[in-house]
């Protein structure tokens, strides 16, 4: 599907986060945010990953972008693996992965004007002479549809669907090959939301952008995507270009989200398949399948193995033992 | 409103609520009217600012605390075979019974709606005990029953657990069996599966359809996510900027919007299976602009700055409620030439 | 829980080592020669060596320290060279006298916070919120010696409602805690319990005021958060009355977190307060430490220090067992 180099390849990726341990207790515990997770995104693709809270997604975005040290597992970039690399090196790749979140200004200083935010990266990196920056400041407002005024304002003086533009524009300031947009239109309003996602789509398109597209809204990612990552519970339940993934889906629990998500139509037919019961805690995930404990197709064999994601169609992978259903 | 049954349930008329802020006094309802059948559930959609939590809040007369004012308007209550509830003009003793009693609210935060050291029996038992006359051990026997109904696993034993204790999906149905504990005529649900992972909203909006046909109550369903309102309104009110732009049944009101902003909304949102049409634009279509600052709202329409249809005339006087269909309304003075 | 109190407990007895290193090893870093204050400014070599020896001086420090751990455990907790007895006999003599005015500090600091921080929010007044805010400010700043001197120039010089700088006033016949007010109560003697609260109040209250001021500031910022928290619009919701959110919602929801400031304070209180105990001539703990180290007697340095390691170690564990019983949530986990 992808191109033939990937360029970014990420191999049996995993993350545990060691939980406080009881006092006395000689059994140390994790929480299970990762397990053991493979996939690619080719050069110029939009990937989606989508999965409720605990399956691990945002932590994914966060590895990539090394903002917490993976366990185990190889992140591979443009040939290089950045998983283990320290610090020093890993400045150069800082780069060329840059992320979008979904409130981008939560963790910058709220006393910097606009300007000053875009102009950091690139100041850190080095890039260029002051008026080179501002000039740059402009063109990439101007790209993200703000004045470029804006600049000399504070973020405070934004709407929520701006604050958003400003984010895209500050990470594509270092011009990144690869950009991680961790939810980046959850917190907008549907018109808003609207706005972005067709910014985004522009942007993509004009400067052939390869984006990791986080999300829990289902249509969102069907509309934006080309190609689907389903995680629950840490691990890939599912991966497959969109159109196969939303008209067919092949594994049980991408097929219960697909049922779940409200459909804005009040004819809309056909029975709701609801997952029972909750989500299991990631510290004490299931043996063998995890959504063995949800899943309506679940027999006595999938408490003993851990089922590999496998290729069921070309760029179709998913980890199911069971191939007489769907 | 349906013409088989007498008199709806809940008529809100001419509902004004304001907000004195720094920057001058925000209309956050202005002159809102709807009415709920018994029985039936009305959606209210909206986007942040519209105004559909304050008009909540103001039903339950609970704006003073942010500081707000009900202006204007009627809150009328008909509970069947007991004489209206005037509800603005009750005094506050009064209005304490209504609140959890006649009507019971549930909101969005599910993790912190419940306090933190009081059991969750605790917190069932004082909301039965408040409102019927029973023992705390008859009142125990309650909250373990509605902590059965809805879907609580183990409730006798789950009964004493703490709020900590359980997931957002469990805290959010324990808010649900409080707030129906003493089987309200009307559950105003703010935004209540809005903070909740997409398996776990199906489950709640299956449990609160179901408890609806049980106890047979209205329920005020606010949210933003179309999809939601789709599947769990009888009739929808769409919100904008304090004011119901249009009013109509479920169907109608998704298949032939009469409000440019209804419009706008339907069209703005990613539709499910544009994958598997070939003709489908990786666009959307936008609503250009962005909703009017609350303390300096347009004079005539509220709309006309961001409306493809707007012409001179919708600047000069704010445009009634028009009759669009049946049961259906819509504020716009070019309605007839407004289609999806 | 047990799990939890083992581990607190486990930490504590790593503190009270850490204290006791610490304590030992600052009074071997002193300049001065125990040996020679001990023996006199005329004693010869000889005589030193002598007393040294008997010390233990001249042993290595590792066997010095293990001795010292070693008594102290045994109850010996070394010679009070300027008093002339040992040191613990003179602690016990000390020691219910600030613990006495501490109490007293503690329980009208504490109560007297949450009493006038909590009428004030439930009376939502904007105006005596700003006296409360000025009140604490004022009284978070005002040295208690400073305090102590005005009490007694007014309540007592000036007015002559309180008692002068006399001390703790009679002794009760009978010591069953040492604390005076408890004892005279236990043998039913009222108006002895009068007297010595008499003497208590103006030591106390001029502790208390500091405590008092921080107290009503960490309250209050409690109560305002939980105030705002979505569980209180659920119960209005409810139809829950406002006296019944207020008080069985709101408050031991802000009270929680104090409990951790309030035993600090009650730790540091414990530990005697010097000014005031010198000028209300308390016979107190505070006055026996200042004496110690004018006269660089560093027996009872020494035996302070501990003292307050294990008080404050003490006080922490309660707080965290007192935790267990009235939260919910650590209770369960």
């Amino acid at each position: 599907m992808s191109a033939p180099i990937p360029l970014l390849d990420v191999r049996g990726l995993t993350k545990r986060f060691p939980v406080k341990a009881k006092p006395f207790s000689r059994q140390k515990k994790f929480v299970h945010a990762v397990e053991d997770v493979s996939f690619s995104v080719g050069r110029g693709e939009v990937v989606g990953l989508v999965g409720e809270s605990g399956s691990g997604k945002t932590t994914i975005g966060r590895t990539i972008m090394r903002l917490t040290d993976p366990t185990a597992g190889q992140i591979v970039y443009d040939g290089t693996d950045i998983a283990h690399l320290p610090r020093r090196q890993m400045m150069a790749f800082r780069r060329k992965i840059q992320m979008v979140f979904q409130d981008p200004f939560a963790s910058l200083n709220p006393r910097s004007k606009v300007g000053e935010l875009i102009a950091e990266g690139m100041e850190i990196h080095g890039i260029g002479t002051p008026a080179e920056r501002r000039a740059e400041v402009s063109r990439l407002l101007g790209l993200v549809g703000l004045s470029a005024e804006a600049a000399q304002r504070f973020p405070h003086e934004f709407s929520g669907g701006q604050r958003q533009r400003i984010g895209i524009a500050r990470a594509l300031a270092v011009s990144p090959g690869f950009i991680v947009a961790d939810e980046p239109v959850s917190a907008l309003d549907v018109s808003v939301q609207a706005q972005v996602l067709n910014l985004l789509q522009d942007l993509k398109e004009q400067l052939g952008l390869t984006i990791l597209f986080i999300a829990h809204d289902l249509s969102v990612v069907e509309h934006f995507c080309d190609r689907v990552i389903v995680m629950y519970l840490g691990r890939i339940m599912e991966i497959a270009p969109r159109e196969r993934l939303y008209a067919a889906p092949k594994h049980p629990y991408t097929e219960a989200l697909l049922s779940a998500a409200p459909v804005p139509d009040p004819d809309r037919e056909g029975k709701r398949i609801v997952l029972e019961g909750d989500i299991p805690s990631p510290i004490n995930p299931p043996s063998g399948c995890v959504l063995r404990t949800r899943c309506r197709y679940a027999l006595p064999e999938c408490a003993q193995i851990v089922p590999p994601l496998r290729e069921i169609a070309p760029g179709h992978l998913k980890a199911c033992i069971r191939d007489d259903i769907l | 409103m349906t013409t088989t049954s007498a008199t709806p349930l809940l008529e809100v008329e001419g509902l004004k609520t304001s907000f004195k802020t720094s920057r001058g006094i925000v209309k956050s309802v202005d002159d809102v009217s709807f009415v709920i059948p018994a029985g039936t559930t009305l959606g209210v959609v909206g986007e942040s600012g519209s105004g559909k939590s304050v008009t909540s809040l103001s039903i339950m007369r609970l704006v003073a605390r942010g500081g707000g004012s009900i202006d204007d308007g009627v809150i009328r209550l008909n509970k069947p075979g007991q004489p209206a509830i005037d509800i603005r003009n009750l005094d506050e003793k009064s209005m304490r019974r209504v609140r959890g009693n006649d009507i019971a609210m549930i909101f969005q935060e599910p993790m912190t709606s419940l306090d933190p050291v009081w059991s969750i029996g605790d917190q069932i038992i004082e909301a039965v005990r408040l409102h019927q006359k029973v023992s705390r051990a008859e009142a125990r026997e309650k909250a373990i029953e509605m902590l059965r109904l809805v879907g609580i696993p183990a409730p006798e034993s789950r009964v004493d657990d703490f709020p900590h204790q359980l997931s957002g999906g469990m805290r959010q149905r324990v808010m649900i069996a409080i707030a129906l504990s003493c089987r309200p005529a009307l559950l105003i649900a703010d935004e209540p599966t809005t903070a909740l992972d997409v398996t776990i909203q199906a489950q709640i909006l299956n449990l609160i359809r179901r408890l609806q046909k049980e106890i047979g109550m209205s329920v005020l369903f606010i949210t933003h996510n179309l999809g939601v309102v789709a599947e769990i309104a009888d009739r929808v009110a769409v919100m904008y900027a304090g004011q119901v732009v249009e009013e109509g049944p479920v169907r109608a009101i998704f298949s032939a919007p009469r409000h440019p902003y209804t419009v706008g909304l339907l069209k703005s949102i990613p539709t499910p299976g544009s994958s598997s049409n070939p003709m489908a634009s990786r666009k959307l279509d936008t609503i250009g602009g962005a909703p009017p600052d609350p303390v300096a709202l347009p004079h005539g329409c509220r709309f006309a700055p961001r409306c493809p249809l707007a012409i001179d005339e919708c600047q000069k006087a704010p445009p009634p409620l028009f009759p669009v269909g049946e049961n259906h309304g819509a504020r716009c003075i070019r309605w007839p030439e407004v289609s999806k | 829980m047990i799990n939890f109190l083992l581990a607190r407990i486990g930490s504590a007895i790593i503190t009270i080592f850490g204290a006791s290193i610490l304590a030992f090893v600052i009074l071997r870093a002193v300049p001065t020669n125990p040996a020679r204050l001990i023996a006199g400014p005329f004693a010869n070599d000889e005589v030193i060596a002598q007393v040294t020896s008997q010390l233990g001086l001249d042993k290595p420090l590792f066997v010095q320290y293990f001795d010292y751990i070693v008594s102290f455990f045994a109850g010996d907790w070394g010679f009070s060279y300027s008093a002339g007895q040992p040191v613990l006999s003179q602690i016990v003599q000390r020691l219910p006298a600030s613990a006495e005015l501490a109490l007293y500090a503690f329980l009208f600091a504490f109560i007297g916070a949450v009493f006038v921080t909590v009428l004030v929010s439930f009376l939502a007044s904007k105006w005596l919120d700003r006296l409360l805010r000025l009140l604490s400010f004022i009284s978070v700043g005002v040295p208690p010696f400073w305090l102590a001197l005005l009490f007694l120039m007014v309540f007592f010089e000036q007015l002559g409602w309180f008692p002068g700088p006399v001390g703790r006033g009679p002794a009760p016949g009978s010591v069953h805690t040492g604390l005076f007010t408890i004892d005279y109560l236990i043998a039913g003697n009222f108006s002895g319990f009068a007297t010595a609260l008499h003497h208590l109040a103006l030591p106390a209250l001029a502790l208390a005021l500091g405590p008092f001021g921080y107290l009503v500031r960490l309250l209050r910022a409690n109560l305002l958060d939980i105030v705002n928290e979505p569980f209180v619009t659920v119960l209005h919701a409810k139809g829950v009355a406002p006296v019944s959110t207020h008080f069985q919602h709101i408050l031991p929801n802000a009270f929680l977190p104090t409990l951790t400031a309030g035993g600090l304070i009650l730790a540091q209180l414990l530990g005697g307060s010097v000014l005031v105990e010198r000028i209300f001539v308390w016979p107190g703990i505070g006055t026996l430490v200042i004496d110690g180290i004018l006269r660089q007697d560093y027996a009872v340095v020494q035996a302070f220090i501990m003292l307050s390691a294990i008080i404050y170690i003490g006080v922490n564990l309660l707080v965290d067992i007192l935790y267990g019983y009235v939260d919910p949530r650590v209770r369960r986990s």
